[in-house]
């Protein structure tokens, strides 16, 4: 692992300079303010002097700062400041670290700064982002591929953070996206080349450089991926009870306990009525193993309107 | 606490509150529950900011509702009942 100074990158409107290279995100070409948040390479005690265990991986202390422990993997102790510690198992490989880096730590720094994350794949659809959430396996990726190849950028894979205040905007994460070796092939691509998600798992990177986006968008709809229920049919139906909405924005926050353990959940709650009363939601209803072509038109079509 | 016209009512601190639509929105934080009043509920909730005589409250909705006395104070004490079981409010005898 090198630890030359590399280019600093732009995470989600952050400057980001880091230790380990970052090969996922766009170039910082922005003004020449400090780092927003910096990545070193270091050691990190086991716990937290006076931190608070939220689950087995993950604590967090009075100050806000949290620690992170990845079995496997590394620690990665993330300060309120944007002071990024990692200490990596001799045996995680980068892209593991990138990856956890780059999820969990940024689920936790947008936590830190009041920001809602959604656990959502998203893209750019007529000026506007376009985001699909939906539990792991339900297709979020491969849908936001999909639109990738037909020369969508894409805005976010597993983290798509809500900018504060109105009207609802997303600041763009990065345009990777975790693909099953299935959902390569079946767009007519191949894994080969790819680095691998996890060691031995059939997942991979997949990268458009290309087509990231640097500026901040509005938040044009969201798309919750559903299996169908016994006796109901594919399709997409807009969610109109608020309070629907409101418990499937909840479900879908990247990390919820975070935020609450950090004390932020009315700037939660505002970005969420914010995006339940100017936001269309629909539950898109498909088999997820299904052909995701045949969903690609219809959901351009209403977003366009 | 049984409700009577006496009873003095009043919203428990704190809950987070927002607008969606026709809907106002609450969000008890430390029970992690959503609540959704529609119209007439939200103008019942509003008045309950300051404590308040449950018979001041009915008269003060007579005003601005249309509908029998005995009605409005049926309706009115039935989601008070409600507000109070999920700890919305607190009941002064």
């Amino acid at each position: 692992m090198s630890v030359a100074p590399l280019t600093d990158g732009l995470l989600c409107g952050w400057r980001i300079r880091s230790a380990i290279a970052l090969p996922e995100l766009l170039e910082w070409q922005g003004d020449d303010r400090p780092p927003d948040l910096t990545v070193r390479l270091g050691d990190v005690d086991e716990h937290l002097p006076e931190g608070r265990t939220l689950s087995p991986f993950l604590e967090i202390d009075g100050t806000g700062t949290g620690l992170l422990q990845v079995p496997e993997v590394g620690r990665f102790l993330v300060r309120p400041s944007g002071g990024i510690t990692i200490a990596p198992q001799p045996e995680a490989s980068a892209a593991e670290i990138r990856l956890f880096l780059l999820g969990s730590v940024l689920g936790l720094v947008c936590h830190q700064r009041a920001l809602l994350p959604l656990h959502a794949s998203s893209v750019v659809i007529d000026g506007g982002a376009v985001a699909f959430c939906g539990p792991s396996g339900m297709g979020k990726s491969t849908l936001a591929l999909r639109f990738a190849r037909r020369g969508h950028a894409v805005v976010s894979d597993d983290v798509c953070v809500l900018d504060s205040g109105g009207p609802a905007r997303v600041r763009p994460s990065f345009p990777r996206l975790k693909l099953w070796r299935d959902a390569i092939e079946d767009a007519s691509l191949s894994p080969e080349g790819l680095e691998r998600n996890r060691r031995g798992q059939e997942k991979y990177h997949f990268l458009e450089p290309e087509a990231g986006v640097r500026d901040s968008l509005p938040l044009r709809a969201i798309f919750l991926l559903r299996r169908p229920e016994r006796g109901e049919v594919e399709g997409i139906e807009r969610l109109s009870a608020p309070l629907d909405i409101l418990a499937a924005l909840e479900a879908e926050t990247f990390r919820l306990p975070v935020g609450r353990a950090l004390g932020t959940e009315k700037a939660l709650f505002q970005a969420r009525t914010l995006i339940a009363s100017t936001v269309p939601v629909y539950q898109l209803r498909r088999q997820p193993d299904a052909p995701p072509e045949r969903w690609l038109d219809a959901i351009a079509a209403i977003v366009r309107g | 606490m049984p409700l009577s016209p006496n009873s003095e009512v009043v919203r428990r601190p704190h809950p987070l509150e927002a607008a969606i639509g026709d809907t106002q929105v609450l969000l008890d934080v430390e029970q992690g529950l959503y609540f959704g009043l529609n119209a007439v509920a939200s103008s019942i909730w509003q008045r309950l900011e300051q404590p308040i005589r449950v018979g001041d409250l009915c008269h003060s909705l007579m005003a601005e509702y249309e509908g029998e006395e005995a009605r409005i104070e049926a309706e009115v004490f039935a989601f008070l009942a409600q507000l109070e079981a999920q700890n919305l409010i607190d009941i002064r005898a």
